[in-house]
């Protein structure tokens, strides 16, 4: 029972209980925060049962191979001529999607305890915050595109409102800029994901319509590849074919219908270019804004300038992630002929934002856009691993946004204990706090010296990853030249400049705070210190044990990595 | 590739004690870290006893593997795509005499540390950081796998960083932990670069399984091919030990990376015994005799130039420098050039043998010289006095005052000048003569350019002389030079004297050889194997006559070696003797000649980097930062405000000409209307209904 309903519970507790705060009472509105962390709650426990449950598996292409999977009809409309369409309610997970399935639990919940001092507009606020819980889930479960655009629109809505009411004194400005720049990437998802539906089909649905088996009979896997067969062939006449948005089926190029607009064979040229390659280009784009890679970035620093805190800490540790998410589970599985052919391109926006995010670190003045400027350095290996294909790479890749989430929520958290305090976060107006306050510098170094990539904590593991496969590339299927990893490996370098510069400049030194009311600095609270020491334990705990996440992963990245390079190299030679 | 070798290998109990042993001092940082303000001193004690244990079960194994024998136990970290990532324990010779040494000098330094630190208020911090820092040394002793060795590898430069920041309250402090960690850091990522290219080889990082493969690969032409059939430009061999010994030119304070150890001396003075002197540095020598058997003659050749470089460098800004501590400094990485420099010439042996020496007598002179900068500071205190208790130019005639230290210092200088009957004259004998050797053999095949490297090694045996018998001669004779009462300038406590004394004992030559002449009958020598190297290509020949030849040269050396010291004492007693003008007019010595300058400034290398690196680094970040606002930002805010203005022209031109219809014009008219104000106020469904129509806009336009 748990077992296959448990990803819908996960996604529509928080959404009801979002419905039940915005009708809560006036007298009752405290009860709110209560709600947001009670779901938390109960999706830590829930998270940590699919945590034992989870059988490592490939999952990826096997549209059996997905776990705590729910598969329902939802949408079945005739469109004559266009054919039928068909979306599911499909959710599932696989090595690929778990750990950010469960990175995300951990940090919803981080945020809801940040968001603990909320008094202004409480219900609009935690409605809002459970709004998005729900919609992150759903992005990173989803198996079906139309699901998934769905909640990765379903996102930018309370994410815009929490920035632009909520936020800093410049808040509409990074709000409307967010909000701009991420619509442009979901106006080219939405444009891809309009071509493929032309372009694929439902092979059970159309079996069922063309009468090879009767409504509600199981479908065999002969007759999958019967229809499969005659599909190619050419002999399914168009108004039998079912069309479909299921994510693994439009990831098997033999459900692509011959001829249609997305197809390997007829090369469609739209202005003078393969059109799977413009089709790629376009979700990279989409996707790569999110992440966000180098030059679509603007939006990221403005954004957590402005956010609060908690907002920040679910954009740095989430929001991020769904880029990188959605590149593996669209871009590349859907058209790995793209991903072979610009993996070139891939590899250096990588490079490219590793460097130059760490540049741009090194001059910021506020703490909190140094951060965000880290974050666009460090996703740069997200990107960096990925282009690489390899085990190493895409292991990497992953893993660095787990890493990533844990470390930049904290780092976030850590700016935001600052700024609760004296209002500030002009690294020139500070020096010497270790003195004042201890226990925050300790937490302090300990995340910085995490991001950095010190050994020991899950940056490290993540970081040597993607630098293993980037430079191991070139020797195991050429896709990357050495240069980029040697390039990339620079920006450890200048992450370290950037945090210890910090450090020497806000913590060491004598005590002397540049602000009124300076003078009053508690160090860490209790609230305060039960965010972060999970944060820094399980930081730890996956930069020594480093199976807790690979485990869970490696089959599917394997199974992801053979796929790519076996279906791109095939659609690639095919003229 | 040679997955058989990579089966998990059991524990035994040497292995298990070793673990133990690596895990005390871990235990240490915990508890320490952890435990209550009220009982700092406690859990100081606890600590030193935790070390008291570990250097006991050293010896234990070090007993066990005395007749060759080796450990190794390991297990599966984490598995990747098919291939396993292992961890585990190594332990031969070299390894057991290490772990050894670094208790071993751990323990003193903890012993020295409670008398030296005991009225600081980082007090546990100290003890907690200095645990931290003997766990992550002996875990690069003992991992067997390259990526492990650097896990720990930088595990040692955080350490590092946290106790040379340990005041760091002082500006200096904070500034040389910095400094220290970023240039580490640099070495760190072509230490990283050298794993890849072993990665991408050989798809395994564990040392014993790389030794195997290393020899089974081959040179085909202008490629580097593994038994597998992985091929790599051969470029990418000498890459490879390139990028590792860029990891120790940070670590072990090489050219061009030296320049952080100087600074590193703001650190508390048993810290920069411990790590900055007897182990961390010494991990650079050490990892590169780990990895010797994997370096082909460039990487080989081009370590042994730059470790006689950086001793000749280092020498020379030793010479003139008046910090008591950045002589030892300049000094620690002048010796360090001579072991990685006997790396490179083929004599891993002789240069693990004076890393050992190396790390008693520097130990021994830089805890002296913490001796008497305490006894300053005492001093000072009592009398109200304010001056640098670490400047050479408030010291002179401590010999009476502070017998003991002198005489430990006395002991420790001889032996690391190199005076027969002490310790460093037969390490350095057995370095100097494979210099020699190397640079024979290696001109008979027509290299003649390798004599630099013994011509620099002998050179630095003249400065040796010269910059420390300048420093004994300032510190200890002559009269003091501070003026102030006579009374209350006194030795320090008895832990301190006593480890001063344990580390003196270790300087002489006759613990180290029974010969005191002859570095052949040296016990440590015949505990280290003679590598069996097998990198492709490699000449072995020349590295076995380079041997032959330090044979037969040993005694000439020798010879040469305590002329050139005899010179180099007779200059310094010349220049700086009590009576001479230098020492009268020292106190208040500050003009400086151009020569003088680049001795005391370190070659200007800081200088250099900062306008070389550091300036134009900070130029392109604020390049960075300005396109970001000028071009990107920029380009954004023109595109949002262009298509609000196009909006209304459009809906201008609707309301003027487009008669027909009216209809449609008032609609869209309003919409523009709805649309411009919504840029003034910033409301949401307008900026929806913007970025609908512009999408409808661009579809349009585009069919």
């Amino acid at each position: 029972m748990l077992q296959h309903h448990i990803l819908t519970i996960l996604i529509f507790l928080p959404l009801a209980s979002a419905l039940v705060v915005a009708l809560l009472p006036k007298g009752i509105l405290n009860l709110s925060k209560g709600i947001a962390l009670g779901v938390s709650l109960v999706q830590l426990v829930l998270g940590g049962y699919m945590f034992v449950r989870y059988q490592p598996s490939p999952g990826v292409h096997n549209i059996n191979g997905f776990q705590f999977s729910e598969r329902i009809d939802w949408i079945r409309l005739d469109l004559q001529g266009l054919g039928k369409l068909s979306t599911e309610y499909f959710v599932g997970v696989d090595g690929l999607s778990i750990s950010l399935v469960l990175l995300s639990i951990v940090v919803l919940l981080v945020g809801v305890i940040a968001s603990w001092s909320v008094e202004d507009r409480k219900r609009g606020y935690f409605s809002l915050y459970l709004l998005l819980n729900a919609s992150i889930i759903g992005c990173f479960v989803a198996l079906d595109f139309l699901l998934f655009y769905l909640f990765f629109e379903f996102m930018l809505l309370p994410m815009y409102f929490l920035i632009g009411l909520w936020g800093g004194p410049r808040r509409e400005y990074a709000s409307i800029k967010f909000f701009l720049y991420t619509l442009l990437g979901s106006i080219f998802i939405l444009m891809v994901m309009i071509g493929l539906y032309a372009s694929v089909i439902h092979p059970e649905a159309t079996a069922v319509e063309m009468g090879l088996v009767g409504a509600g009979e199981f479908v065999t896997g002969e007759i999958i590849a019967e229809v499969q067969r005659l599909l190619q062939a050419g002999e399914i006449p168009a108004d039998q074919m079912v069309k479909t948005f299921n994510l693994v089926y439009m990831a098997d190029p033999a459900n692509l219908v011959p001829g249609s607009f997305l197809d390997n064979d007829a090369v469609r040229m739209v202005m003078n270019y393969p059109a799977r390659f413009l089709a790629f280009l376009c979700l990279f784009v989409g996707f790569a804004i999110k992440v966000p890679a180098v030059p679509v970035h603007t939006w990221l620093p403005d954004a957590h300038v402005e956010a609060p805190t908690p907002i920040s800490v679910i954009l740095a540790g989430i929001l991020l992630k769904i880029g990188g998410y959605g590149l593996l589970r669209t871009a590349y599985l859907i058209f790995p002929d793209g991903a072979l052919h610009y993996a070139w391109w891939i590899g250096l926006v990588g490079v490219i934002s590793i460097i130059y995010g760490a540049l741009n670190a090194l001059s910021s003045q506020d703490l909190k856009r140094l951060i965000a400027y880290s974050s666009i350095s460090h996703m740069g290996f997200v990107l960096l691993g990925l282009a690489s294909l390899t085990a190493e790479g895409v292991s990497g890749a992953i893993y660095q946004m787990v890493s990533h989430g844990l470390i930049s929520t904290a780092l976030f958290l850590i700016a935001g204990v600052l700024y609760d305090r004296t209002h500030d976060r002009m690294i020139e107006n500070y020096s010497g706090l270790a003195a004042q306050m201890p226990q925050y510098t300790v937490m302090v170094v300990i995340f910085f010296f995490a991001s950095m990539g010190l050994p020991g904590f899950s940056g490290f593991i993540a970081e040597i990853l993607v630098l293993l496969g980037a430079f191991g590339a070139s020797t195991i299927n050429g896709l990357l030249p050495k240069w980029m990893a040697i390039i990339a490996a620079l920006g450890l370098i200048l992450s370290a400049a950037y945090y210890l510069w910090t450090i020497q400049r806000m913590f060491f030194g004598k005590l002397h705070v540049k602000i009124q009311h300076g003078n009053n600095l508690p160090d860490l609270g209790k609230r305060e210190i039960l965010m972060l020491i999970p944060l820094a334990v399980l930081t730890l705990l996956l930069g020594i044990i480093p199976s807790t996440v690979l485990d869970l992963v490696n089959d599917s990245v394997t199974t992801f990595v053979d796929v790519i390079l076996s279906t791109g190299m095939k659609n690639l030679q095919t003229p | 590739m040679a997955a058989d070798l990579l089966t998990p290998l059991p524990c035994s109990n040497i292995t298990l004690l070793a673990l133990i042993a690596l895990m005390l001092p871990l235990l240490s940082f915990l508890l320490n870290s952890g435990a209550v303000a009220r009982y700092a001193w406690q859990a100081s004690i606890a600590a030193c006893f935790f070390m008291v244990l570990s250097s006991l079960i050293s010896m234990i194994i070090l007993v066990h593997v005395w007749n060759g024998t080796t450990f190794h136990t390991r297990m599966t970290w984490f598995v990747l795509g098919e291939t396993g990532h292992t961890i585990g324990l190594f332990i031969d010779n070299p390894g057991a005499l290490m772990i050894f040494l670094v208790t071993f000098i751990s323990l003193l330094v903890h012993l020295y540390s409670t008398q030296y630190m005991k009225d600081d208020p980082g007090y546990q911090r100290y003890f907690a950081f200095l645990g931290l820092f003997t766990f992550s040394m002996m875990g690069i002793l003992l991992a067997d796998n390259l990526l492990v060795i650097f896990v720990f590898w930088e595990l040692v430069g955080f350490s590092s960083y946290l106790l040379i920041g340990h005041w760091y309250h002082q500006a200096p402090a904070a500034r040389a932990a910095k400094k220290a960690f970023i240039v580490n850091r640099i070495g760190d990522v072509g230490f990283i670069l050298g794993i890849a290219v072993l990665w991408a080889q050989f798809r395994t990082l564990d040392l014993e399984t790389l030794k195997e493969a290393m020899s089974s690969s081959s040179i085909q032409g202008e490629s580097w091919v593994t038994s597998a059939g992985i091929a790599l430009d051969t470029r990418w061999l000498t890459f490879m030990g390139l990028g590792i010994f860029m990891g120790a030119v940070g670590k072990s304070a090489q050219f061009p990376l030296q320049v952080w150890l100087p600074d590193a001396m703001e650190g508390p003075t048993p810290v920069s015994a411990l790590i900055h002197a007897a182990t961390m540095v010494a991990a650079g020598v050490f990892l590169m005799c780990r990895v010797v058997v994997l370096l082909d003659m460039d990487a080989l050749s081009v370590i042994a130039v730059t470790g006689g470089l950086t001793a000749f460098m280092g020498a020379i800004a030793a010479l003139t420098q008046h910090d008591i501590k950045k002589v030892l400094a300049y000094s620690t990485i002048s010796q360090l050039g001579y072991m990685l420099m006997g790396v490179g010439i083929g004599a891993p042996g002789a240069a693990l043998f004076h890393l050992f020496t190396h790390a008693f007598f520097k130990a021994a002179l830089f805890l002296a010289a913490g001796s008497v900068i305490y006894a300053l500071h005492q001093y000072a205190h009592r009398h109200q006095l304010a001056f640098d208790a670490q400047d050479m130019r408030n010291m002179g005639g401590l010999r009476a005052k502070l017998p003991v230290t002198f005489i430990v210092y006395l002991v420790a200088t001889l032996a690391l000048v190199g005076v027969p009957m002490f310790s460093g004259f037969l390490s350095k004998d057995a370095l100097l003569s494979a210099s020699f050797g190397w640079s024979e053999a290696m001109a008979s095949e027509g290299h003649r350019w390798t004599y630099i490297v013994p011509v620099f090694a002998f050179t630095t045996v003249v400065l040796t002389a010269i910059y420390m018998g300048r420093q004994v001669l300032l510190v200890f004779f002559g009269e003091l030079r501070i003026k102030g009462p006579a009374d209350g300038l006194k030795e320090s406590s008895h832990m301190i004297k006593f480890v001063l004394v344990v580390l003196g004992l270790f300087s002489l030559g006759i613990v180290w050889s029974l010969d005191p002449f002859d570095y052949h009958a040296s016990w440590f020598l015949t505990l280290m194997p003679i590598p069996a190297s097998s990198v492709p290509g490699l000449e072995v020949f020349v590295l076995d006559t380079a041997r032959a030849n330090a044979l037969d040269s040993h005694t000439v050396v020798g010879l040469i070696s305590i002329v050139l010291v005899l010179l180099g004492f007779g200059f310094s007693w010349f220049k700086y003797r009590p009576r001479a003008s230098y020492a009268l007019g020292y106190q208040g010595r500050a003009g400086f000649s151009f020569l003088e300058q680049l001795s005391f400034k370190n070659w200007y290398l800081d200088p250099l980097y900062r306008r070389l690196i550091v300036n134009p680094l900070m130029s392109f970040s604020r390049a960075a930062s300005r396109t970001e606002k000028a071009i990107i930002d920029k380009f954004i805010d023109v595109t949002g405000v262009g298509s609000v203005i196009f909006a209304h022209i459009v809906g201008w031109f609707d309301r003027a000409f487009v008669d027909g219809f009216v209809n449609f014009s008032v609609f869209f008219a309003g919409k523009v209307g709805v649309l411009a104000k919504s840029f003034q106020y910033g409301k949401i469904q307008n900026y929806i209904i913007l970025a609908v129509l512009s999408t409808i806009l661009i579809i349009l336009l585009i069919l």
